[in-house]
Parts: C-alpha cells; structure tokens; sequence
C-alpha cells in the first residue's frame, strides 16, 4: 500500500478508500464516456474536517486531487487526468439548516438537488435550479458546473441561487465565501468561484436561495411540423414580452425514442416537434398568457395545443422532456450529450445547419433543448467501440461548436468545459482572455493540484491554435 | 515619482493629448490634478500599461458618482477617465442584449433600449456611467426587482492591471465557457480592470408600473409592511425610510402585467403616490456631495427591523430594503470624533445584528486602521492574492479592495 493511501485510510478508515483496480472502474469518468483516466484512490468524506485532512494528505504526498459528485457531469470535470485521489462528496449530504422566513438553506455538497425542493415543498418553497438530472446530480457537482435547467430561463443559472460557500481550499484551509445575505461587500469571491468546476476548491458547503412556489402554474404542449417552426413559436414568445418559466423543444427522433420507452408520454411521433411552455406566477396574470401563447403558436403552423389540466397532466407533459436522455439508450450504446449556446434568433438556421452536418458525417442526432435561451443539445448517439463512427462523432462535434461560434454563440451554456471543450476554448477566446482566466485560478491554486488540466487548454495550444481569436463576432450563416 | 513629476512622465510616454490638468480633486484625501481620457481601448491598454512601467497608480472615473467607496487608496497620480469609452454601440432588440462603452450614461442606455420595449436592469442615478455603475455594482431601491448589476452582465471587455486586454462571457443570455470572471470585474472598484465595455441582457419593459406609498405608525410596524410587500411577485421595489424625529414612510413600486399588479395592489395598505417617490429613498444612500457619513448593512430580512431601529437610535436617516437584505443609514456627522462614534455605534449594531457592515462613505481618516468591506481574513486573503495576479504592479488604485486584518 502507498504511503498516500496508507494517509487516506487513516483519515477515513479503508471502507472509505477505494484503490484496487476494479473499484476504480467506474470512476474513470463521469458521464461523458469519451474521456477516461484511472484516479490513485477515491474517497469518500463525511465532514469538511475530512476534506481538509485529505486535501493535506494530497499535498503532502505530492498528489493532485479531484471533487465529485454524483458523476453526472457531461464534459469530463470529475475525471482524474493526471491520476490524482477523487474526493467523493456523495456522503456529506446533509442539509444543515432551512431558514423558511429568510428563504434560504444550507446545504453540504452532495445533497441531492431534487432532495431539496422535496425537502422544504412543506414550508411552500423549492430550489429553482433544476438540471435534467436533478435526480441524481448533487448541489455541489451544480456549483461547479453552474448547472442549469430548464427553468433557467425565468429563474437564473445555479449562479443566482448561491449566497455563500464553505470551501476547502487547494491549500487545505476552510474558508467561508460571502454571507447568508447574498450580497458580496467587496470582490464577489462567490460570484468567481460558481462554475470554477472544481478547480478552485472543494465545496464542502453551500448557501442557498429558497424560492416561494408560484401562485399559479400552467403548461402547454404546441405540436409542431417541424423544429424550425416551434423554434419561431419560440421567438413569437420573447417578442411578445412574455417571459415564461420554460421554453423546451423535443425533435421528432428524441419523440420517437420517448414513446418506446418507460417514459412515453402519449405524444404524436409523426410530429416534427413539441414545444412544452411552462407560464408561472400570480394566476391572475396566468390566463392572458395563455391565450397569448396559444395564439402565438397557432400561428406558427402549431397542429395541436393542449393545456394541462392537472398535476398529473403536466408531469406527463415534463416525462417526454426529462426522460429524454434515459430513453436515448434505446438508440446506441453510447451518447454524446452537445451542449452550446446560439443567439436565440438564429436557432432555426443554426438547426438546420445542424442537421447538415449530422448527415454528412452520418451520425445519428436527436434535438432536445432549452429553447428559450438559445441553449442547444445535439445528442449524438454511438458505439464507442466502433473507433470509425467514434471519429465522425467528434468531427461532427466540433463542426457544431464552430458553427455556434460563428454566429456569435458559445461552446458550453450549462455543461462547463472540463477536458471536453478544453481545447475548443481557442475558438472563443485569444491568449490574453485566457491568460484573466489562469490568473484566477492561480490566485486560489498556485500549484495546480485542484483537479488540473481542466478548463484552459496549456499556452502553447491556445496560441498555436488561434492566435487572433477575438471571439464573439456575429457572422451570419451563408 | 510623485506629483508633478509624475504627471510630466506621463505626458512624455503617452503624449500631451492624452492627459489632462485640471484643479486638484480630492479621493480620500489623495490629491489628483491631472486625467488620463484615452478615446477607445487601446488606448486605455496603453495609459494602464504606463501606469505600471512607470510605478504610477491610477483611479479609474466614470462619472464620479461612487468615488468613496473602498478603503483609502495607498497612492494615486492620476484618474483614468472612461468618459470617451461611451457609446452604445449594439443592440440587438430581437435577443434583448445590447452592447455599450463603459462611459455611457446609464440615461442613455436607457433611452436607447426603452425605446424598443426593453428595460435596463440596472438601477443607477441617470448620469452614473455604465462602467461605474458596474465596477461600484451600484444597487438601488429597484434592484429588488433587477437583481444586481452582475446578473444583467453577460459579458465583458476590461484592460487588466498589466494593461491587457482581455474578454470574458459573451453576449448570448446563458454560457459557462470559462471562469466567470465578470462576476470578479463586477464590483472590483476598478482595482483589478478597468472596464472597457459591456454586453447587458435586458428585460422586457413592464405593462404597468405603480408606485405605492404609506405613513408608517412606527418604525416596527414599517418594516413589518415591507417586509410584507417585498413578498409580493409584482414587487420591483420596496423601501422604508426615513428617520426618528420625521416619521417613516414605506415606499412600493409594483410592476408587471395590468391584471397582476392591480390584484397585488389592492391586497396592500398603501396609497398611490407620484414615481419621484423612490428617488428620495435613493438619496439616503447617495455619498456624492456630502461629508456625511453613510454605512450599509447586510442582514438576513428578519433582523433588519433590529438593525434599523439601532440605526435610527444612533441618530441616522435608515433607508431599509428587506428584498435587497439591506439597510443603509447616513449620519450627518461634523467633526472626526461624531463619525467615529456613529461608526462604532454602526459596528455594534452589525455585531449585535449579524450584519456585514460596509462603509459607503466616511472621511479617510475614519476608514484608515479599518477595512471598510468588514472582509474576513481568508477574503483578505484572497482579495490580495486576485489583487497580485491581476494588478502586480499595483497600477489600479492599491490599498482600495483589501484594508488593513
Ligand atoms: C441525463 C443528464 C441530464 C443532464 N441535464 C443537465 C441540465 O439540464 N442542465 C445542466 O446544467 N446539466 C445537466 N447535466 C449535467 C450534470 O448533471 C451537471 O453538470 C451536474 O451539475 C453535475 O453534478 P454531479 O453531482 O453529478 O457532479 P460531478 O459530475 O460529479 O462533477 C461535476 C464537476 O463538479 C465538480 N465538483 C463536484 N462536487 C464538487 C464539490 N463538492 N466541490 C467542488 N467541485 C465539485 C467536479 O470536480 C466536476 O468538475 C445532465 C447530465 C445528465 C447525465
């Protein structure tokens, strides 16, 4: 046994330390299947007194060190790249404190994100953000990443919703970042570290907002020809002033895999495309809406709008949307779950585009998406052991976010850019706009042992791949 | 180097057009006589640039308006003025973004985008410039219901300490590509960057605005009605002000669809009263002008009413907004030794109340010895660690971010 993992079992004992082969497997990556790399150990905290200690322990063994979640993460944060100890938040699932009439709570790392709204629903509250796998990611994975949702839209990205941290530094000190109040008094250290996707520290606590649950709820279901027009149904919304909760559209493909599977929700699959709309508030304002929104979609060539009659009507409505991604293991072994933004009036060409390049690399795509925000997935579904299909994936893959980039959009709108898009980051940003970046990074890990090789590609790469990048120009598509 | 001598190096390295002389203008007791005003952003990479070479320091100004925040810079030579920095240059009404210079106007911003609909979430007295409203992260009664600046910021472009140029964000509404660095430039005072430029995300203008007002019995009974109406859904702002000896008066302004606004209206005891309403409540707050001295506290709603009325006893004007977590209260202090009890006084009400005190304005002689932010020492820490990776050679108003521990 190493002398580290001789440390990390006296820290945790060694039913909390895994480091035999086998029980690393499943740790070699996170939900984004492309990238593996084996970690030295993986352990599993019960206190922020523990992560300091390991975190120590790391340090002292020369070791680098990697935060998990729930290992949901689509672009490869949670990986150990250079073979470090993952630190294993799962455990410290406590939610240490709700403060009803201050509308917040404090919550360690590996709460369950839906855990929490079912938590405080009895004192008429919930937590906004609400990521598609809110069923297994955990609050300290949504930190990092800046998870969002589909109700990001009205409600904000995780960002929004973070007042104050407890973190264990890459230097082993706990620190507490900002205040219950949320409201920073000199630099917002909060505001930096949300979305650092593990690479500034250990979160070992979190404080949270605490929405009231709406007055009033109403989802609509607007059946589409075909995705193009739901996408203009989208943009009819926005120009209307209308800001609903959700804009969500599923393609025909993802439509088809729903209704084969356990999630089926009863929705035509000879149609192009759904758009659910989800309007929230007081539910004097709520009937207006509606009628806007039906109107609106009527005349985007809509076949059929239906309204939710009842909670059961709605989950039913959300079952196609959130049980997408499930139901995609019907068509291949593998998916690889794209993740870009594009300026919301653009989304109908850069659709098509999309499907262009789908069909020329000969891939298999499917669209599920947060329309309203521009927000895309392109959800390619493969065999990575078909080495010939796992290259198109990638070449098709990178198309897409050069396309997004083009028109003035970005790589990454809620799955961060962990080994994944690190190297795509030159087609954003110039050597300058990195090198802010690294400086950052540097002021809370000088030594580069917080999960490293994350995020920003080495120098060298950044300046050989795109020297003149200036980003975020829009080019109109030909 | 300092004073004159400065200034000369500065005109043989940037050229006499670019700096400006004028009478001496004072920030915390520091005398400046002379202005950088580069005209676009490479100019100001330039002017940050020869701060550093030349072992100069520089405070950024936009308009002026929110100078006396932060603790008392160690040195300054020179302001480096985004006023040329001011047009707004994009808007792109179909996506609700727009682009602007860090010198524009807050009023012409928001002109510019009303004028199609939208809103500017930013709330800011009407000549504060876009990048000061951003560097100070101004917040006004209305950000109740805006958020703060840093929410309405989707992306920046900001000249480093070192005098690079650099992005961050973007201009489409959600994106996580990178480190959120504005949310550091945001509220940095200009000790990190200075902004050269912003990309805003909009919201659509409301159907209906509506401003309420209403007498408070007391103090108590005040913030309890605040605190009722800052939990309405409609609320865009929601203020109690005043003080001991004039009364105190709750301030709503209620905002969105007709229908909604009108329900949530009638549910309140409040009168409808003219918009100019919400301007004096702003002015509690507002150092400009004034030798008074003005604390901020940062409490949880349910001990803001403890804290205001500790405010009030100390003699101060409060104006409490329980949606924002905040109260402020402004002392009209004389001499050293009353802004040295009030500011014991605001001390003790902090610690009594849990609250983060910050120091919007006081004499420099009062900041010095204290951090004004009331920071912990791990954000110390770490405030002087940003500070040495962004501004190494101290260029950007030093000693302003992070006080004495
Ligand atoms: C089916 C499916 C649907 C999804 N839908 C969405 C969606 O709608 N919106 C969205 O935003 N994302 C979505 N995701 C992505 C993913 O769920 C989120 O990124 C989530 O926040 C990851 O949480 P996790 O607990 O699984 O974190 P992990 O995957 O374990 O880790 C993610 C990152 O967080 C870091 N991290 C974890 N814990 C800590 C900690 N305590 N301190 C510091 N850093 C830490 C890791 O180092 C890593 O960089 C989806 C993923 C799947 C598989």
């Amino acid at each position: 046994m190493s002398d580290l993992i001789g440390a990390l079992h006296g820290i945790v004992g060694a039913e909390r330390c895994l480091s035999r082969a086998e029980e690393l497997f499943v740790y070699e990556c996170d939900a984004l299947t492309l990238d593996r790399a084996t970690p030295a150990a993986v352990v599993f905290p019960h206190s922020a007194g523990e992560v300091q200690e390991i975190v120590r322990a790391c340090r002292a063994h020369d070791s680098s060190f990697v935060p998990r979640g729930a290992g949901t993460g689509l672009s490869g944060g949670a990986t150990a790249l250079e073979g470090g100890v993952v630190i294993e938040c799962s455990r410290m699932n406590r939610i240490r404190e709700v403060d009803a009439p201050n509308r917040f709570a404090v919550v360690e790392p590996g709460v369950v994100n839906s855990d929490l709204s079912k938590a405080v629903a009895r004192h008429g509250l919930f937590y906004a953000p609400d990521p598609s796998s809110q069923l297994a990611c955990t609050i300290g994975g949504n930190v990092a990443e800046n998870s969002g949702g589909p109700h990001t839209l009205k409600y904000g990205t995780t960002t929004n919703h973070v007042r104050a941290l407890e973190v264990v530094l890459p230097d082993g000190e706990l620190v507490r970042l900002g205040s219950a109040t949320g409201v920073p008094a000199g630099y917002d250290l909060v505001g930096a570290f949300v979305g650092s996707e593990g690479t500034l520290g250990v979160v070992t606590a979190a404080w949270v907002n605490l929405e009231e649950l709406p007055d009033g709820v109403e989802t609509l279901l607007a059946i589409f020809p075909d995705v193009v027009s739901a996408c203009r149904a989208v943009g009819g919304i926005i120009d209307a002033g209308l800001v609903p909760a959700a804009l969500e559209i599923v393609d025909r493909r993802t439509i088809e895999a729903v209704e084969a599977s356990v999630y089926a929700a009863g929705l035509p699959t000879d149609a192009g495309a759904v758009l659910i709309i989800e309007l929230d508030g007081l539910r004097v304002s709520l009937p207006r809406q509606v009628e806007r929104v039906r109107e609106i979609a009527a005349g985007e060539a809509a076949s059929g709008i239906e309204v939710a009659r009842d909670d059961a009507e709605r989950q039913r409505f959300w079952r196609a949307r959130k049980g997408a991604f499930g139901a995609m293991g019907r068509l291949a072994p593998d998916l690889y779950v794209h993740d870009a933004v594009v300026p919301r009036t653009v989304l109908p060409e850069v659709l098509t585009a999309i499907c262009e390049i789908a069909d020329r690399h000969r891939i298999k795509l499917s669209n599920v998406f947060h329309a309203g925000d521009g927000n895309l997935h392109p959800n390619i579904s493969f065999d990575r052991r078909d080495a010939d299909e796992r290259r198109r994936v990638e070449a098709a893959g990178a198309e897409i976010l050069e396309l997004c980039v083009k028109v003035g959009g970005v790589i990454t709108g809620e799955h961060g850019i962990g080994t994944e898009k690190r190297d795509f980051m030159p087609l954003l940003f110039g050597p300058d706009d990195l090198d802010a970046m690294r400086r950052l990074r540097l002021a809370f890990d000088p030594e580069g042992v917080c999960n490293p090789g994350k995020v920003l590609p080495t120098p060298r790469f950044c300046a050989e791949a795109n020297p003149h990048a200036r980003g975020y120009d829009a080019v109109p598509i030909e | 180097m300092s004073g004159a001598g400065s200034v000369a190096a500065l005109e043989r390295e940037l050229g006499a057009d670019a700096l400006e002389r004028h009478a001496t203008l004072e920030v915390d007791d520091l005398e400046i006589s002379a202005t950088l005003r580069p005209t676009d952003g490479e100019a100001l990479s330039r002017s940050v640039a020869a701060l550093g070479r030349l072992g100069l320091a520089g405070i950024v100004r936009g308009a002026g308006r929110h100078l006396a925040i932060g603790n008392p810079p160690e040195r300054a030579d020179v302001f480096l003025a985004t006023d040329r920095l001011g047009e707004v240059d994009a808007f792109e009404a179909s996506e609700g973004v727009c682009h602007a210079g860090s010198g524009a106007r807050i009023a012409d911003l928001r002109a510019v985008v009303e004028a199609e609909g939208w809103e500017l979430p930013i709330d800011a007295t009407d000549d504060t410039s876009l990048g000061g409203a951003l560097a100070a992260a101004v917040l006004g009664p209305r950000s109740h219901g805006f958020g703060a600046p840093r929410d309405a910021v989707l992306g920046l472009e900001v000249v480093l300490g070192t005098g690079e140029r650099a992005r961050c964000g973007g201009r489409v509404v959600k994106n996580v590509t990178g480190y959120d660095l504005a949310k550091l430039y945001v509220g940095s005072l200009g000790t990190l960057a200075v902004i050269e430029g912003a990309w805003l995300r909009l919201r659509p203008r409301p159907e209906t605005t509506k401003l309420l007002a209403a007498t408070a019995r007391d103090l108590d009974q005040g913030c309890t009605l605040a605190h009722r109406a800052s939990r309405c859904a409609t609320a865009r702002a929601v203020a109690l002000w005043g003080r001991a000896e004039g009364g105190y008066e709750c301030v709503v302004e209620l905002a969105g669809d007709a229908a909604g606004v009108a329900h949530e209206a009638v549910g309140l005891p409040l009168e409808e009263a003219p918009a100019e309403r919400l301007s004096r409540v702003a002015q509690v707050q507002t150092a400009e002008g004034s030798d008074d001295l003005i604390v901020r506290l940062a409490a949880l709603p349910t001990r803001l009413a403890g804290i205001a009325r500790g405010l009030a006893e100390a003699g101060a004007e409060i104006a409490v907004h329980p949606g924002l977590c905040l109260a402020y209260g402004r002392f009209a202090c004389v001499d050293a030794e009353e802004q040295e009890r009030a500011l014991g006084a605001s001390e003790a009400i902090a610690r009594r109340g849990e609250a983060g005190l910050r120091i919007e304005r006081a004499s420099a002689e009062s900041k010095r010895g204290r951090d004004v932010f009331a920071a912990s020492p791990a954000e110390v820490r770490l405030t002087r660690a940003l500070k040495a990776r962004f501004d190494p050679q101290g260029s950007l108003a030093p000693g302003r971010a992070a006080g004495p521990t």
